[in-house]
């Protein structure tokens, strides 16, 4: 269960478009200031998601979407307000999938386990499963530099998902796979939403969000522009942005 | 699972394998979380600090030849070299002696300035495991103490094969070594939470870091021995009597006087809280600023 009451989210940022030339640095250190801007990120966002049902959130980019999920995961506290989860959580976050380049998948796999709570026996237990479902094969043992992207996407979420979350949060994490690797994907979060478990999903792919999501939130700079039933609040969606549904906006998970 | 943010209170049923957890997570009162739960975790997690040592040492060593033999060469070498700097600098060989309290203060300035150098690396190339788990990210500066610490450990089996060769006979107050590598190891942790705290906000931090580094180590009595002109520094060099004190154990064989216990232990104290409370502080801000 996932209850988010009244949260907002600002965090400060330094805002440079490129990297300081030599003589801005000198004069800016004279001024001793630096480029700070405070980002308001989510507002005052208000919503549950009981066990069993999986909750879309959509909006354009930057409207405060990935925030506010990890703001969900703990990552990064809110502000204002305050979030209660209960169950083990599964994440998987477009913005860094929790990985070393310079050690093994396997060792990857372990660690990000750990660092996620769970004991090195219920990692082993289920080592074999993660492995099987993401296909790697003898990539496993080779450091993770050494892997694609989709590879990379593929490991993260078999990871996630394997890891029997109460909670599964998903953000526009598949969009690396191929076609295949996402059908699979699919179903796998379907089961894992059948099995009592509740789940976020954010994604630009409306289609799949009609399809998977039972409750859809749309966030507009931070704010709940409409939060309802997936079809009433997608076609709104659409209409604001002036596109309708094609195959690009369909497919992307 | 919300790290440092959280209340863990177990609510599964006991059928579940993992066992049910609940969090909340609020907005941080003074920007530091709350203290009990955070340790907890920290706690809790400590088997993954000490798997990234493992595995982020076997890493370091993967494309060597001679692997972890490298733990034992490298402190030898660098006493070598500088054993020799000085030599060259008095214009003669040193007595024995000499080499092994120049050897007992660089183990401890390595273990301390190793801590910094890899402490600001911890935070910033984590990259994908801060934006993506929450945990309590102390764990990461941790885990570079847990691999610093295994090697300082080593270094002291060599350090007591040079004591035999220059002639230091064992001493009973060898035994308080042992509390006074905790002090050495507590300071070092306040040093590596401080760098990898400043590394996120001011890259430049490893950048000054060699220099200050040098500095630092040419202020400490490792390369000439201390007089009276010197104890000033008591009172501005924090690792001043931290490792007078450890050379007083192993080289002179005696418990350090209750001056210089007490300076190390007032500066220890003062680095370590400082750099947890720092680090501690700031630990929100990792997932936006890196």
């Amino acid at each position: 269960m996932i209850s988010v009451r009244d949260v907002s989210i600002t965090y400060k940022t330094t805002f440079e478009k490129a990297p300081p030339s030599f003589r801005k640095s000198v004069v800016r250190m004279g001024r001793g200031s630096r480029n700070i801007r405070l980002v308001e990120a989510v507002r005052n966002v208000s919503f549950e998601v009981y066990p069993g049902q999986t909750l879309g959130l959509i909006g354009r980019n930057g409207a405060g979407k990935s925030t506010l999920v990890r703001a969900i995961a703990g990552i990064l506290p809110p502000t204002k307000g305050e979030i209660e989860t209960r169950g083990r959580m599964g994440t998987l976050l477009a913005l860094g999938v929790g990985f070393n380049r310079e050690i093994s998948g396997r060792d990857n796999v372990i660690l990000g386990g750990l660092a996620n709570g769970y004991t090195r026996d219920e990692i082993e237990a289920k080592y074999q499963e993660i492995a099987d479902w993401s296909e790697l094969g003898d990539f496993l043992e080779m450091p993770m530099r050494t892997y694609s992207s989709g590879m990379f996407g593929r490991l993260a979420f078999s990871v996630a998902v394997h890891l029997d979350p109460d909670i599964l949060l998903v953000d526009e994490a598949l969009s690396a796979g191929d076609a295949a690797f996402r059908e699979k994907a699919q179903a796998k979060m379907e089961n894992v939403a059948k099995n009592a478990g509740a789940m976020v999903l954010v994604s630009h792919g409306l289609g799949i969000v009609r399809e998977m999501c039972d409750y859809v939130v749309w966030l507009e700079q931070g704010e709940v522009m409409m939060a309802g039933d997936p079809t009433d609040v997608i076609i709104a969606y659409e209409e604001n942005q002036g596109v309708t549904e094609t195959t690009i906006t369909r497919e992307d998970i | 699972m919300a790290a440092g943010t959280s209340t863990p209170d177990v609510a599964g049923a006991p059928s579940d394998p993992f066992g049910g957890v609940s969090t909340i997570s609020k907005p941080y009162r003074a920007g530091v979380p709350p203290l009990v739960p955070y340790f907890k975790e920290l706690w809790a997690r400590r088997q993954f600090a000490r798997e990234m040592a493992r595995s982020t040492m076997r890493a370091s060593y993967a494309d060597t030849l001679l692997g972890r033999v490298w733990d034992l060469l490298n402190p030898v070498f660098t006493g070598m070299i500088f054993y020799l700097l000085v030599a060259v600098i008095s214009g003669g060989l040193k007595e024995a002696d000499f080499f092994a309290w120049l050897m007992s203060g660089l183990f401890v300035f390595t273990f301390v300035s190793t801590a910094m150098t890899d402490g600001v690396k911890s935070i910033v190339q984590a990259g994908g495991i801060i934006l993506n788990t929450p945990f309590p990210k102390a764990l990461l500066p941790l885990s570079n103490i847990w691999i610093e610490l295994q090697r300082f450990l080593l270094s002291m089996i060599i350090l007591f094969g040079i004591c035999l060769w220059a002639g230091i006979t064992p001493s009973v107050a060898w035994f308080v070594a042992i509390p006074w590598i905790v002090i050495i190891t507590l300071f070092a942790i306040g040093c590596s939470m401080m760098m990898a705290c400043a590394q996120v906000y001011f890259r430049d931090a490893g950048q000054l870091i060699p220099y200050i580094l040098r500095l630092w180590l040419y202020a400490c009595p490792i390369l000439w021995l201390p007089m009276k002109e010197t104890q000033f520094l008591t009172y501005t060099n924090p690792l001043y009597c931290v490792i007078l004190g450890f050379d007083e154990i192993i080289i002179k064989g005696q418990v350090p006087s209750l001056a210089t216990t007490g300076a190390a232990l007032a500066w220890t104290l003062a680095v370590f809280i400082f750099g947890v409370w720092v680090f501690m502080s700031r630990e929100r801000d990792f997932a936006i600023r890196i």
